[in-house]
């Protein structure tokens, strides 16, 4: 295993657990293909989950980041990464 | 102390009570609503989340805007029905989701309720269309499937 993909590993676990600068940086990983193939259907998933419980301050990198990748993608790679977000923000709803 | 002192201490405790009484008025306000909601009124819930979606009188938190709009947009408010669609088109408190933030404009763009503003149905129209044109083809399909369902599950009064 590399040092990156370590890291990928890592920031899946915490962002499981909620936490949002992790859900960036997975976004980072797989939008800079580091650790992991490069695919942005994914790195927009955790930009977009990263934006939705994001606070104030962190909005409006969050919004950024996850309107690049946006760009960077058609409708139907749009969807798919939406669709997975749907599903993962499900299966972990926000502690009360 | 000295007459500046002195001059400094009131103007402080008088701008400390011009913030507090505000706050203050507004947590009475956000109390009040919340009763409201939770005993089931639609337009308190709809209230107490647009209060969360801007902090005003609760630390802002978009999660919980979201859930009080879907329990008045549930209930037929338009006002909250547009106002998930913004929620789902942003990905304010829910990830960015153009089929539900299309199935909720459209809900409100679709009313055919006498007395019900036009100039609402036609923004919510707008709105929709400008979600759409980022969608595919197949994807349309899926929130006009959901408004279908949601309205069969939410006759409207007689």
């Amino acid at each position: 295993m590399t040092q990156s993909s370590i890291l990928v590993h890592l920031y899946r676990l915490a962002a499981d657990q909620g936490d949002a600068p992790a859900k960036g940086n997975l976004g980072r990983m797989y939008g800079d293909g580091e650790g992991v193939p490069k695919y942005y259907v994914e790195a927009h998933t955790w930009f977009n989950l990263a934006t939705s419980r994001a606070t104030d301050e962190q909005r409006e990198d969050a919004v950024e980041d996850r309107d690049q990748a946006a760009g960077l993608m058609n409708p139907t790679q749009l969807a798919e990464a939406q669709r997975l977000a749907r599903e993962w923000d499900a299966a972990h709803p926000r502690e009360p | 102390m000295t007459h500046a002192g002195r001059f400094v201490a009131v103007i402080a405790v008088l701008t400390a009570l011009a913030l507090c009484v505000p706050v203050q008025a507004q947590t009475r306000f956000v109390d009040a609503l919340r009763a409201r909601a939770e005993a089931g009124d639609a337009e308190a819930q709809y209230n107490l989340g647009v209060s969360y979606a801007y902090g005003q009188g609760v630390p802002e938190d978009d999660v919980e805007a979201v859930r009080w709009f879907r329990l008045a947009a549930d209930q037929g408010s338009a006002d909250a029905q547009y106002s998930l669609g913004v929620m789902y088109a942003d990905g304010q408190g829910v990830p960015q989701d153009y089929v539900q933030a299309h199935m909720w404009y459209n809900l409100v763009a679709s009313r055919q309720t006498v007395g019900f503003p036009g100039g609402f149905r036609h923004t919510a129209a707008e709105a929709r269309d400008r979600v759409a044109d980022l969608m595919t083809p197949t994807q349309i399909t899926e929130p006009q499937r959901l408004a279908t369902e949601w309205d069969a599950a939410h006759p409207r009064e007689p």
